[in-house]
């Protein structure tokens, strides 16, 4: 009887994990079909260009603005910590 | 159907399986006409050039008295809590460098730390399996002990990441060692949903850490000892809607682009890479010259714009700063002055793009802005 059980108990796990290579295999046949459809990686790089290029960026020496002034409060006036003695000639 | 039948049709399927990705892989190959590096310097981009005292770190945070593992700032700008090897959590203002809070931790192995969106709890998980909540607003005893509000149990193996759902102070996010990710209700305690696991398609590794989208935080991404990268859509938590492949090693640390439209890898492997969610395209990879070993990446951090890739390595203190259109270090945090003394673990980047607070196992966190003479177009 445990034999059976143990056996019944095999069968219910490889028809699971059956099912999950099965689903694997669609949804791999799905992304490849949709590959097909797919920008090339140039497309993408001149969208990011421009993207980037136009997004001010307070770590940047050169950026687009609009500027914040908040961008700076790092080096505003006393604070209550140590190490920051840099001043902006 | 027989469990020897049975057998061999999962064997058949599973070659199957094996084709279509080495199918897919070349698919792939062929749509890689190009990388950002190249697209770049073929536009006549040149790098990102930094004056000796451009990149500056304008403070220390001295406090905790161990390795410093986790970090994360406030979405309202100038506080970050952070979480150490000796058991603590540190919420700091940044800006003034004082302490607001010294939380002593039930669990002193910790690993990851999170501001809620409104800044009132933090959640910490780590060792324990458990990601812990606390309320801002209680009173700590003399040791710095505070009740924890919450308690989101139910991972089978360690809390390597959380982070909070944006705009939503009820909703985290955590990863794990026991190859999942969850949605939690902070409010009641329970699972939302589980991403992965042993009855759905998902990491076959440890997690080790999540970044949810800033533009569409129905999606995250999670990172794993896989090597893949994983896209998830909250609403749909029975397979990953796509794996990103490329790594070589344990992906460490993902941050989503702040477009919300890429993310970057740090890895095992020694390299970060640039991931398109779109098209699912390896757009760049970030290797350091050299003859050495790769240096794990520990961490990384995006610019406001996307133009720098900071990035924590497990050697010295190094912390590259990356061109991202150039595909060139631009600049090294670790050769600056008063930079750490050891390894950086943990990277993040204010709210407003200001500031980038590291940590590092020197016990130490330290604020890095833009000290030099900014042009603007």
């Amino acid at each position: 009887m445990e034999l059976e059980d143990s056996d019944a108990r095999g069968k219910h796990r490889i028809l699971a994990e059956l099912g999950r290579v099965e689903e694997e295999v669609r949804f791999l046949e799905k992304e490849l079909g949709e590959l097909g459809q797919t920008d090339i990686v140039s497309t993408v790089c001149e969208e990011l260009l421009c993207l980037i290029e136009k997004a001010p960026d307070p770590l940047l020496p050169l950026t687009n603005g609009p500027l914040n002034l908040g961008w700076d409060r790092w080096f505003e006036g006393p604070n209550g910590g140590d190490g920051c003695s840099c001043f902006i000639l | 159907m027989s469990v020897s039948e049975l057998k061999e049709r999962h064997a058949v399927a599973t070659e199957t399986v094996n084709n279509l990705r080495d199918r897919l892989k070349q698919r792939r190959l062929q749509l890689l006409d190009t990388d950002v590096a190249k697209y770049s310097v073929a536009q006549g981009r040149s790098p990102v050039k930094f004056g000796a005292t451009d990149l500056v770190c304008c403070r220390t945070l001295q406090g905790h008295t161990g390795k410093v593992y986790s970090l994360d700032w406030t979405p309202e700008r100038n506080r970050i809590v952070s979480a150490s090897q000796d058991g603590r959590l540190i919420v700091w203002n940044a800006l003034t460098s004082q302490k607001t809070h010294a939380i002593k931790l039930p669990c002193a192995w910790v690993m990851t730390c999170a501001f809620s969106p409104n800044g009132q709890t933090v959640a910490c998980g780590g060792l324990d399996s458990v990601c812990s909540i606390f309320s801002l607003s209680s009173t700590a005893d003399k040791d710095g002990t505070v009740p924890v509000s919450r308690m989101l149990s139910g991972h089978r193996g360690y809390v390597s990441c959380c982070q909070y759902v944006p705009n939503e102070d009820a909703h985290l996010i955590t990863s794990s060692g026991d190859q999942t990710c969850v949605l939690w209700d902070v409010t009641t305690g329970l699972k939302t949903s589980v991403f992965g696991g042993e009855f759905q398609s998902g990491h076959t590794a440890d997690v080790l850490s999540v970044s949810i989208s800033g533009s569409n935080p129905n999606w995250f991404i999670s990172g794993s000892c896989d090597t893949t990268a994983r896209l998830w859509d909250t609403r749909a938590a029975s397979r990953a809607v796509r794996t990103f492949h490329g790594h070589e090693g344990d992906v460490n640390t993902v941050k989503f682009f702040p477009d919300g439209q890429r993310f970057g890898t740090g890895s095992d492997d020694g390299t970060c890479r640039l991931y398109d969610i779109r098209t699912g395209h390896q757009l760049q990879v970030y290797q350091p010259q050299g003859d050495g070993e790769n240096v794990p990446v520990t961490s990384i951090a995006f610019s406001a714009s996307g133009r720098l890739l900071f990035a924590g390595y497990a050697n010295n203190n190094a912390c590259y700063v990356w061109d991202t259109l150039l595909g060139e270090i631009v600049l090294d945090l670790g050769e600056l002055q008063d930079s750490h003394k050891n390894r950086i673990s943990c990277l993040g980047m204010s709210a407003d793009g200001s500031a980038l607070c590291t940590g590092s196992w020197d016990s130490n966190l330290k604020i890095w802005a833009f000290g030099g003479h900014r042009r603007v177009i």
